[in-house]
């Protein structure tokens, strides 16, 4: 069997084992086998991807499995992953992991909780070994709905209205998105030959340019809704605030990187000519989320907000790297989806984890909770620090990356992009240092939290997971970036090869 | 030193006078923690113990001594060693005004007397500036609450919960208004259905017969 499909076979099965359990426990000790084990599984993986890539394979996709599952319209069960993808499954795997543990107290309605969540991450991985289109967006469609019950069923505040929002939102994008997959299959192929939803089929053709011209926007939208571009992103800070502790790790850490990850394979690559012509508007867009998310998250009072309009702009610095459209931002696109994937999961599952405790998420009810919880307190401030891009940690390697790569244009449109883009290091200091002063040190302004306890072993586990992920790329970001170069590499030859002529045309 | 005196005598005389401060404010410290009377403390001071003094004790030996490595010959900007040589010209009036700085110093804090608050008052407004330091504390908690916090992250919060989003709310309340509004369509009444049938048809047979 196909390494990849183990990737979905996992999940399922462990969904079908959790039906089986009878009590809280077992349920979770069933969930965290499961993930454990895919998270083995990814280790597996990335050795495997990087023996074969060792031994000279050069081939695009490796691992690549091919089946027909509707033959009308020629739909294929087609996987096959590169660096990216192994690097996107890799980072998955960790933030379902750590999420399992992070849930570890959940009791209402445990099973269908974990089912809900695994089956989620069912969908993530399937959109990432996916090369059908069909069979992609499929995948994509399982992970956000089972979203919409995580949210109005566990989620807290106005959970029903959060979960309406955030699922109508999306469908918004995957309507955008289903116009252009449609659009793309059918001029997938030259006239006569047939029609196909495969990415690598597709890519070797080229789509004609008028289509291009219409397509793009509904694919790129589409997929930006998800990654919060801006004016699309309202659903995150009210989707983040009501979901529970783990799925708002696996919406921030995981699906958000879906968008990114579909704008740059699906929008970019099967699109290059239209990307070209238009990446100037979305750059604008995206330029406005990076600082407006910043700025916006400087004033917040909750923390699951603040957190929330932090990922507005770090996703948007991921789209905006995208649409640079060269070998170094590209690059730094993909750290940063693995890096912000990381720490945002590790600040919500610390922000739960303090508010199991508290009992509030607002900033001025607490303070000085450095000397009462102080394991909290201090892998806060590493996930802050890896947030503001402090050398040593994930952030750093990727925002320094992109912003590299930004420069490398140089006209002037590029450049005051990349510098307004450049002034969120500085804004993201003071929001996560803020918050820091606010709510780590100065006075305990509460009795009732002189008696709270600090991290539980699970709780250890969950964030452990995620720390030492956030330092070992920060301390070695070479294998990472080494193996997302080298995939890029063909991508970026297609994109820029064309760059000639659109410039001549 | 010498290096300014033969480039910039203004950058030079600025120097020569902070020696003299230097010299100033350092035992201006001094007298004040150590000499003087006594004062009753809440934790009684006591020497302090191996781990700080052995520290203090290396940096001290590093603060006598390291004047006597032979910088010129390490150091420089061309990879070459340089010929270097006491200045009397310069090494001579900077001991000046360093023993200046130490002996005002000592007439105004060696003993307690109102002549430090009397030169306070002389230089008044200045003292002031200096005693807040440059109001810069102020200046960057001004930029950061008055103008970031207050005129562009508040309006921007703003904005994004009342008209980006308030956009996306409307967009919904007018599908949910709208609905509501022809949801009387579906009334499963079939009086109801039956009339609309039956004006419709009257209507389209009139407008056959009268207006084609």
């Amino acid at each position: 069997m196909n390494i990849l499909s183990l990737f979905v076979l996992i999940p399922v099965l462990t969904v079908i084992a959790i039906l089986f359990t009878s009590n809280m426990k077992q349920t979770r000790i069933v969930s965290a086998i499961g993930m454990g084990f895919q998270l083995i599984l990814a280790g597996v993986l990335v050795y495997l991807y990087l023996t074969e890539r060792q031994a000279g394979n050069t081939a695009a996709m490796l691992f690549y499995y091919d089946a027909v599952w509707f033959p009308t319209l020629n739909i294929h069960y087609t996987l096959g992953v590169d660096g990216i993808s192994v690097a996107m499954i890799a980072l998955t795997a960790v933030v379902v992991f750590a999420g399992i543990f992070a849930s570890w107290m959940v009791d209402f309605l445990y099973r269908e909780f974990f089912i809900s969540l695994i089956l989620l991450a069912t969908g993530v991985f399937g959109f990432f070994i996916s090369l059908d289109l069909f069979t992609m967006f499929l995948f994509y469609e399982v992970a956000v709905i089972p979203m919409y019950l995580l949210i109005g069923i566990w989620g807290s505040g106005p959970k029903e209205y959060s979960a309406m929002k955030l699922t109508l939102m999306l469908m918004a994008g995957s309507a955008l998105l289903f116009v252009a997959i449609l659009g793309i299959y059918f001029y997938s192929a030259p006239a006569g030959s047939a029609l196909t939803f495969n990415l690598l089929e597709i890519s070797k053709h080229t789509i004609p340019i008028e289509m291009q011209r219409f397509l793009f926007p509904f694919a790129f939208v589409g997929f930006g809704i998800l990654g919060a571009l801006f004016p699309f992103h309202t659903w995150s800070p009210d989707g983040h605030a009501s979901a529970p502790t783990a799925v708002s790790m696996l919406h921030a850490g995981v699906l958000m990187k879906l968008g990114g990850y579909g704008a740059f394979r699906v929008a970019i690559y099967l699109m290059p000519e239209a990307a070209h012509e238009q990446a100037w508007i979305f750059l604008i867009l995206t330029t406005i989320s990076v600082v407006y998310g910043a700025f916006g998250a400087i004033v917040q009072k909750d923390l699951k907000y603040i957190n929330a309009y932090s990922s507005v702009s770090h996703c948007g610095l991921v789209l905006f790297a995208i649409l640079m459209m060269n070998q170094t931002a590209m690059n730094g696109a993909v750290i940063q989806m693995i890096s912000h994937g990381l720490m945002t999961a590790l600040f919500f599952a610390l922000i739960g984890m303090i508010y199991g405790r508290t009992h509030t998420r607002l900033i001025n009810e607490m303070g000085g909770l450095m000397k009462v919880i102080p394991f909290l307190g201090v892998v806060y401030v590493i996930a802050g620090l890896a947030s503001l891009g402090l050398p040593g940690l994930s952030g750093f390697v990727a925002e320094m990356t992109i912003f590299v790569g930004s420069f490398q244009h140089t006209d002037v449109f590029h450049r005051v992009c990349t510098i307004v883009a450049t002034s969120s290091i500085v804004i993201t200091a003071v929001y996560i240092l803020r918050v820091v002063g606010i709510l780590l040190l100065g006075p305990i302004k509460n009795d009732h939290y002189l008696h709270l306890t600090d991290a539980v072993w699970y709780e250890r586990l969950s964030t452990l997971t995620l720390l030492l992920s956030i330092a070992a790329i920060g301390m070695a970001p070479l294998w990472l970036s080494d193996m997302i170069n080298f995939s890029l590499g063909p991508i970026i030859e297609k994109i820029s090869g064309i760059t000639t002529v659109a410039g001549l045309f | 030193m010498v290096a300014a005196w033969h480039h910039n005598k203004i950058l030079f005389g600025i120097e020569f006078l902070v020696a003299g401060l230097t010299a100033f404010y350092m035992f201006r410290l001094y007298y004040n923690i150590f000499w003087g009377k006594a004062t009753h403390y809440h934790h009684t001071p006591h020497e302090a113990p191996f781990v700080m003094t052995i520290p203090l004790m290396v940096l001290a030996f590093g603060a006598m001594f390291s004047g006597f490595l032979p910088f010129h010959a390490l150091v420089t900007s061309d990879g070459l060693p340089f010929e270097a040589h006491i200045d009397w010209s310069v090494a001579i009036p900077s001991v000046l005004i360093g023993v200046l700085g130490i002996a005002i110093a000592t007439l105004m804090y060696r003993k307690t007397t109102d002549l430090p608050s009397k030169m306070a008052n002389a230089f008044g407004a200045s003292y002031k500036w200096a005693y807040h330091k440059f109001y810069m504390d102020e200046v960057y908690l001004f930029v950061t609450r008055k103008i970031i916090f207050a005129h562009i992250s508040t309006p921007v919060a703003w904005f994004d919960r009342h008209i980006v989003d308030g956009f996306m709310n409307l967009v919904a309340r007018t599908v949910e208004n709208t609905s509501m509004s022809i949801k009387g369509m579906q009334s499963g009444r079939i009086q109801q259905y039956g009339y609309v049938f039956v004006t419709g048809a009257i209507a389209l047979v009139l407008i056959f017969v009268y207006l084609w």
